[in-house]
């Protein structure tokens, strides 16, 4: 009688294993102490897939993990971090945020059935001491018509209800915390963009997009009113 | 199933490591630390702490008999030194006394936020020890303290606190938390962390006894640990 070397793994030596691999993929990612984030763990650059939108400045950088794959989709989005999109496998997955290197230690979980032009946004918003941290998935589905540019905006203040944001001369809109406005139609060339606190007027960021014809732009607020506010510019396509 | 949650336990542990070792080589093999990001055409380094950033009980010699110290001097400590180490200027900005979570975290966000200030060098939490502030609060501010750092464009080296020992022994149980937590912070920020704490244990296995410490105070370092703080972290700083 022989034996089969047997070449099957235990579950303790996969997990191990897994792990691992996980954790090195995130620890070689790592960027600059400090400065914009440069992490490039993860899925690769793409035009779909998968992004995350870190508003929370208590919260620690953070990955996303799909069911359908072993290694982080996108690893080490920091705070006001404006990492794009990262590919997505195709077909019905889990899409799960967890905390940078604890694959196990999970905020959010999402179904999604992603095609190959498929976008997603998770925000991540809120804080520890009052509000709890919390989630949202986006489905960005684009302007199906952008003669000029396109953007909207993200209100992730936390301490800001209701965000006023004007975009150029456009007539001001009412961002809800955790919400996002409509694509709103701009010219090409440079549009400031500008966000107060509806409440009281308190500014909570603005910056200058150079738009481009036919391109949807995301702007993130992010932060916590009164303290610390960044407005965060994301390519959409 | 015990073998399974076994090696997952040694999984965590190896990934711990390998991660922290990997965080710190990345940084002090690369030198990024000390660079100009503010791009003004120097290089700012801010030392931001308390008494032992400011520099309290330096002068004081291996033998020396001191019980408490009452007269801070001038500043003096580790970032004095730091600055020849690295040949590039190092602001003092230690406040004796402060503790981080009461005035040091809005004194230290008027450095970060705006200004020119390219690296900050943070050590802080002894005080606050002397408050048994609890790590969940510590935490959450130096995770802030990074997120906008980071978002500022701002370089930061996390110094982990040198363990009080003798009088003070019993401050150990909640600076040694805190020191755990900025290595913690620092791997998943990827901020690197000059191990002051592990530096002063590993020279001296009677803590307190320690030839670091102006004694029996025990909370303020020596000439000698000045000079072993400004080592460890200029290593971290790559100069």
């Amino acid at each position: 009688m022989t034996t089969q070397p047997n070449h099957r793994l235990s579950p303790s030596i996969k997990t191990f294993c897994l792990s691992l691999a996980c954790a090195a993929l995130t620890a070689c990612g790592g960027g600059g102490g400090g400065g914009s984030s440069t992490g490039s763990g993860g899925g690769s650059d793409s035009s779909y897939g998968v992004r995350v939108l870190h508003a929370s400045v208590d919260a620690a950088p953070v990955d996303v993990i799909s069911s359908s794959g072993s290694s982080a989709l996108v690893s080490q989005q920091f705070f006001a971090g404006d990492k794009g999109y990262r590919s997505l496998p195709e077909g019905s997955q889990v899409l799960s945020l967890t905390r940078t290197l604890n694959p196990a230690d999970v905020l959010a979980s999402f179904s999604v059935d992603a095609g190959s032009a498929s976008r997603y946004s998770i925000l991540f918003y809120g804080d520890l001491q009052n509000l709890g941290l919390r989630t949202r998935l986006i489905e960005d589905e684009g302007p199906e018509d952008i003669s000029g540019a396109a953007i909207r905006v993200v209100n992730g203040v936390a301490g800001a209800a209701t965000l006023q944001v004007s975009i150029t001369s456009a007539d001001s809109q009412l961002v809800g915390f955790g919400q996002n406005s409509e694509y709103i139609a701009a010219p090409a060339g440079e549009v400031r963009i500008a966000a107060q606190r509806a409440a009281d007027g308190s500014p909570a960021g603005s910056l200058v997009v150079n738009a481009q014809t036919g391109r949807a732009y995301t702007v993130l607020f992010a932060g916590e009113a009164g303290f610390y506010t960044k407005a965060v510019l994301f390519t959409d396509r | 199933m015990r073998s399974s949650l076994i090696s997952l336990l040694a999984a965590s542990t190896f990934i711990f490591a390998l991660s922290l070792t990997l965080a710190r080589l990345s940084f002090a093999q690369e030198g990024k630390l000390l660079g100009d990001v503010t791009g003004d055409g120097s290089v700012t380094v801010l030392a931001f702490g308390d008494s032992i950033t400011y520099g309290v009980g330096d002068g004081g010699n291996p033998g020396d008999y001191v019980e408490t110290i009452e007269d801070s001097g001038e500043p003096r400590g580790y970032p004095k030194r730091l600055s020849a180490a690295i040949s590039a200027g190092v602001n003092n900005a230690g406040s004796p006394g402060e503790r981080f979570l009461y005035d040091g975290f809005a004194r230290l966000m008027s450095f970060i936020i705006g200004g020119d200030v390219d690296t900050v060098v943070f050590m802080e939490g002894t005080n606050d020890a002397f408050h048994r502030i609890e790590g969940r609060d510590y935490r959450i501010a130096l995770q802030r303290m990074l997120n906008v750092a980071r978002a500022e464009n701002k370089n930061v080296l996390l110094n982990t606190l040198p363990p009080p020992v003798a009088s003070n022994a019993s401050l150990a149980l909640f600076t040694t938390l805190y020191s755990s937590i900025m290595r913690d912070l620092g791997v998943l920020n990827s901020v690197p962390v000059a191990d002051v704490e592990q530096k002063f244990r590993q020279n001296c296995p009677d803590l307190d006894s320690c030839q670091l410490y102006n004694l029996p105070e025990g909370l303020h370092p020596n000439s000698a640990g000045y000079d072993a703080i400004s080592k460890v972290v200029s290593e971290a700083l790559g100069g």
